[in-house]
């Protein structure tokens, strides 16, 4: 089995794969994406974490994982600028389109027998939504950081980009 | 082999490693010979189901029904339909919704519709403002759930660039899919 660089993927020439709910090439490599950056920011802990479920077609959710001995997990939305909204950070408050929302949600796993402390990233493939996303993943998955940090971490971000009520 | 047409364009220009797509004859076996990952692999092969022999239920009396029937665990259905967010208790997590449905059959279309509109008369103005398209979107994946095969596990429909989690969340749990009809 070889495995593909995000350096790699982002070289394709479908790259940001937009046309994922049409084509099922892009979609794949949204999926293949996601996993890629989420095995390059967790590491060698990848092996403590499974799939919760599919990638829906529509992208949502893209990625759902699972790390059964910390009862975290961490699902991802592909998000989409199907508006064609003014983009941050050229544009910012209300009527600006954002690449990354994120928030805490009380999770459960398929059979809802196990409650799990969830990170959800509503993202897109930008740049700026990438290194969000690096840094909010790395926190709940890889620091196992508690939910006031990240609930903090989500605020100082939301604050930062001056994201609207 | 018409999937390989379908693919084929997206090998153009790509690395080397690209061209391993072609040897996929399915989308499923593409995107499972590519990732060569092992926490990727595991959701993928669990789609593939195993033929294997099936066993012969035996008659005995089930204790919890006292029928002569074969007597498997209980199955469990239930569904929850929540408005979440910073506005509806201060916390990305916060909570606000009609209790969760659980059944011993899957629950219905109209029982969803029913949880999410008894969920949106708990809101009040500005928090239904913010939600308006989030919930149309989640009445309608309950709606075409039929089509799908039902729905199972958890779906959010966020408030699009709001901050604090804005969103309304449709939860599928249990035995199987609900909203299968």
């Amino acid at each position: 089995m070889s495995s593909y660089t995000l350096s790699q993927i982002k070289a394709h020439p479908y790259f940001p794969f937009r046309d994922f709910r049409e084509n099922p090439m892009s979609f794949l490599m949204l999926e293949l994406y996601w996993v890629e950056l989420f095995a390059e920011v967790v590491g060698d802990a990848v092996s403590e974490w499974r799939a919760l479920s599919d990638a829906a077609p529509d992208g949502n959710p893209i990625l759902s994982f699972v790390n059964d001995s910390h009862a975290r997990a961490l699902r991802v939305i592909q998000k989409a600028n199907d508006d064609s909204k003014p983009t941050y950070p050229e544009a910012r408050g209300e009527g600006a389109y954002y690449g990354l929302q994120a928030w805490l949600n009380v999770g459960r796993t398929a059979d809802g027998e196990v409650e799990l402390n969830e990170l959800v990233l509503f993202a897109d493939l930008s740049e700026a939504a990438e290194r969000e996303a690096r840094s909010f993943i790395k926190l709940h998955c890889v620091e196992l950081a508690p939910e006031s940090v990240l609930e903090k971490a989500i605020k100082d971000y939301e604050d930062r980009v001056g994201m609207p009520e | 082999m018409a999937g390989y047409a379908a693919l084929s364009p997206a090998l153009i220009g790509g690395p080397p490693g690209w061209v391993a797509w072609a040897v996929g004859g399915t989308v499923l076996t593409v995107g499972t010979l590519l990732i060569g990952r092992e926490v990727y692999e595991m959701s993928r092969t669990r789609t593939r189901e195993r033929v294997e022999p099936r066993a012969i239920p035996r008659a005995e009396t089930c204790e919890r029904t006292g029928s002569q029937q074969d007597c498997g665990p209980p199955r469990r259905y239930t569904a929850r339909v929540h408005a979440q967010g910073t506005d509806c208790g201060g916390t990305t997590g916060s909570t606000i919704g009609m209790p969760a449905l659980t059944k011993t059959v899957p629950i219905s279309v109209g029982e969803g519709l029913a949880l999410s509109a008894g969920t949106w008369g708990l809101l009040n103005r500005s928090q239904r403002t913010v939600r308006e398209v989030a919930k149309a979107r989640a009445d309608e994946y309950i709606l075409t759930g039929p089509g799908a095969g039902g729905r199972l596990g958890q779906r959010s429909f966020p408030a699009i660039d709001r901050r604090g989690g804005k969103r309304y969340d449709v939860d599928c749990f249990g035995s199987g899919p609900s909203f299968v009809g």
